[in-house]
């Protein structure tokens, strides 16, 4: 007979999904796994990835069912087809939110969720479909806040094992850290930047080694989560004009991998790294010929506006890329791109071609707010997010429409204030 | 441990220990290979080991291997100030751990974790649950269950509300 203890100890060595799986075993088996503390040590002890860990890749789809944006999470892996036909796919959870919310970014075991407005952000654990709704984000300049753009990410620090939430805008950087229950909450903290930060609607985080990388079109900057320390990287020359590229990233053998769209190929970049006397620069790790062409009609080019993603799947050793309704895969085998700076890069003239093209469904017209789209980079935990519930009052429960809400309770004042007035007179 | 370990080496390491196990079995050891043992450890600060060390919970054969175990693992401890004697290297380390967990059926297995535990090794508890946890890697619950003797106590409409809550995780 192994005392529970034992089993305790047991368990919280295996993987997230193996312990996922072990809450069937037995009840006392189940009493472990569910138990919060258990969660939390499970995470802390396996937050820092183990060398050649490959994040998993997750299918969102989100509809509006009854004035709430719905979001369905698959798990993304390419499987072989024979295991595909295997029927319905369960999902790992559904998670709702007000209407208007989309994902913003994921982040090891995290899901996160920001509200049209920039406002509120909600993070959900898709494995124990509990969420949390995080304090309200400061406002940015109020007659720009619909000129503005601003991107949110979550963010993790293998080092010091804290979450923290950023919001980037054209000309600052808010933070929020996300700590547990009982430690102090210091609230969200501004970063003015010298230099402007180019983000869009939708710009692509990645979230690799402790760290941030926003990826504009330009430059790439990087913000160190623990220290809240932000440097740009010039890109590489891809041959072509930044402002005629599309970007994305992922996480590729622990370093960012930026995915670069030009009118003719795809090509993938790692990320320099950090050396005491000077940077190396960054490496073109695969380009790979785009079997996709821009539309021309006469000698103009328009640029095709589906978004894409990019990722590597760890099953099939698969480089993977999903544009609009098509996703193209390539195998590039087992053997880890060696870091070290003197690896020779791909010579500039080869282009590989894609081993596969699957056609993805189209959207019906029958679900017209039906919205899909795939996030790399997402390491299953069984944390959950209300551990960092701080005592503050979470002022808005209700989700709904707080914005017109405090409009009207403006509107009402002001009324009142006409009536005090008019009393007065 | 770690002044244990420095007070062992000032004189060489030489003071003996005797380890007695549940069957009367007995182990000498040296105060170093013996303090990897936090119990023991703190045992041997309180000088209470001068009649040995009963093990009520730890049989003889276990209590080999837990020997063999801090024997091999003592370079470890003492290293820091006894280069000479560090003669095995990390890789053999990981080498002789694996062999030594590797051939263990189960049931020896948890007397070993059982007794990691008792005398609060932690490197060996360490390694020995890992075993487990490995051992359990992309297994379902039927064979976990199989694996290590486990009751199901679930009615079945009790498991299938899990597994339905746990979908994702059977996906392979």
């Amino acid at each position: 007979m192994v005392p529970v203890e034992l089993w305790w100890e047991v368990l919280i060595r295996a993987p997230t999904k193996d312990v996922a799986r072990s809450s069937c075993v037995s009840k006392q088996w189940r009493d472990i796994v569910t138990n919060p503390s258990f969660r939390k040590l499970h995470h802390d002890r396996h937050a820092a990835p183990p060398k050649g860990d490959v994040p998993y890749a997750l299918l969102v789809s989100t509809d509006s069912v009854d004035g709430e944006s719905v979001s369905t999470v698959f798990p993304a892996a390419l499987v072989s087809p024979a295991v595909m036909t295997g029927g319905f796919h369960a999902p790992i959870c559904r998670v709702s939110n007000a209407y208007g919310y989309h994902l913003a970014n994921v982040c090891n075991g995290f899901l996160c969720f920001a509200s049209w407005s920039g406002g509120k952000v909600v993070v959900c654990n898709p494995v124990t479909g509990e969420k949390l709704a995080l304090p309200r984000t400061p406002p940015l300049e109020p007659d720009l806040v619909f000129a503005s753009p601003f991107t949110f990410a979550l963010g993790f620090s293998p080092t010091t094992g804290a979450y923290k939430l950023f919001r980037f805008a054209d000309h600052r950087i808010d933070s929020y850290a996300l700590a547990a229950g009982d430690g102090a909450c210091s609230g969200w903290r501004q970063h003015p930047l010298s230099h402007p930060c180019r983000v869009a609607e939708n710009t692509p985080t990645v979230v690799v080694g402790g760290k941030i990388c926003v990826l504009t079109p330009g430059p790439v900057m990087v913000v160190d989560v623990a220290s809240e320390e932000h440097r740009t990287y010039n890109p590489a020359d891809y041959g072509c004009p930044w402002a005629q590229v599309a970007v994305s990233g992922f996480e590729l053998h622990g370093r960012l991998c930026l995915v670069i769209r030009t009118h003719t190929d795809i090509q993938f970049w790692a990320m320099p790294v950090e050396e005491d006397n000077g940077d190396q620069p960054w490496q073109l790790l695969y380009k790979i010929k785009d079997d996709t062409s821009d539309v021309r009609i006469g000698n103009r080019v328009f640029r095709r506006q589906a978004s894409m993603s990019a990722w590597f799947d760890g099953e099939t050793h698969a480089l993977c890329y999903k544009e609009g309704y098509d996703l193209y895969s390539r195998f590039i085998g087992t053997t880890t791109t060696t870091t070290s700076p003197a690896a020779p890069s791909l010579s500039q003239t080869e282009v590989l071609s894609w081993d596969c093209k699957i056609p993805l469904p189209v959207t019906p017209q029958s679900l017209p707010s039906c919205k899909w789209d795939i996030y790399a980079g997402y390491r299953p935990s069984l944390l959950s997010p209300l551990t960092f519930a701080s005592q503050q009052i979470n002022d808005d429960d209700d989700d709904e429409d707080d914005e017109s809400t405090s409009f009207v309770h403006n509107l009402l004042c002001a009324l009142r204030h006409q009536k005090s007035l008019k009393r007065a007179s | 441990m770690a002044a244990a370990a420095a007070e062992a080496t000032t004189d060489g390491g030489g003071k003996m220990i005797i380890l007695i196990s549940a069957d009367g079995k007995r182990f000498e050891v040296t105060e170093a290979v013996a303090s990897q043992s936090q119990l023991i450890s703190n045992m041997i600060e309180d000088d209470c080991t001068e009649n040995g060390v009963r093990l009520p919970n730890v049989d003889g054969d276990i209590l080999t291997m837990v020997v063999d175990y801090c024997n091999m693992h003592a370079g470890d401890a003492a290293a820091a100030g006894d280069t000479m004697k560090a003669s095995s290297t990390e890789e053999e380390l990981k080498k002789f751990d694996a062999e030594l967990v590797q051939a263990l059926e189960n049931p020896v297995l948890f007397k070993l974790i059982l007794a990691a535990n008792f005398l609060n090794i932690k490197s060996l508890l360490d390694m020995t649950c890992q075993r487990v946890a490995d051992m359990m890697s992309g297994k379902t619950p039927e064979q976990m269950r199989e694996t290590f003797s486990i009751e199901n106590d679930f009615t079945p409409e009790e498991e299938a509300a899990i597994r339905q809550e746990n979908a994702w995780a059977f996906d392979d």
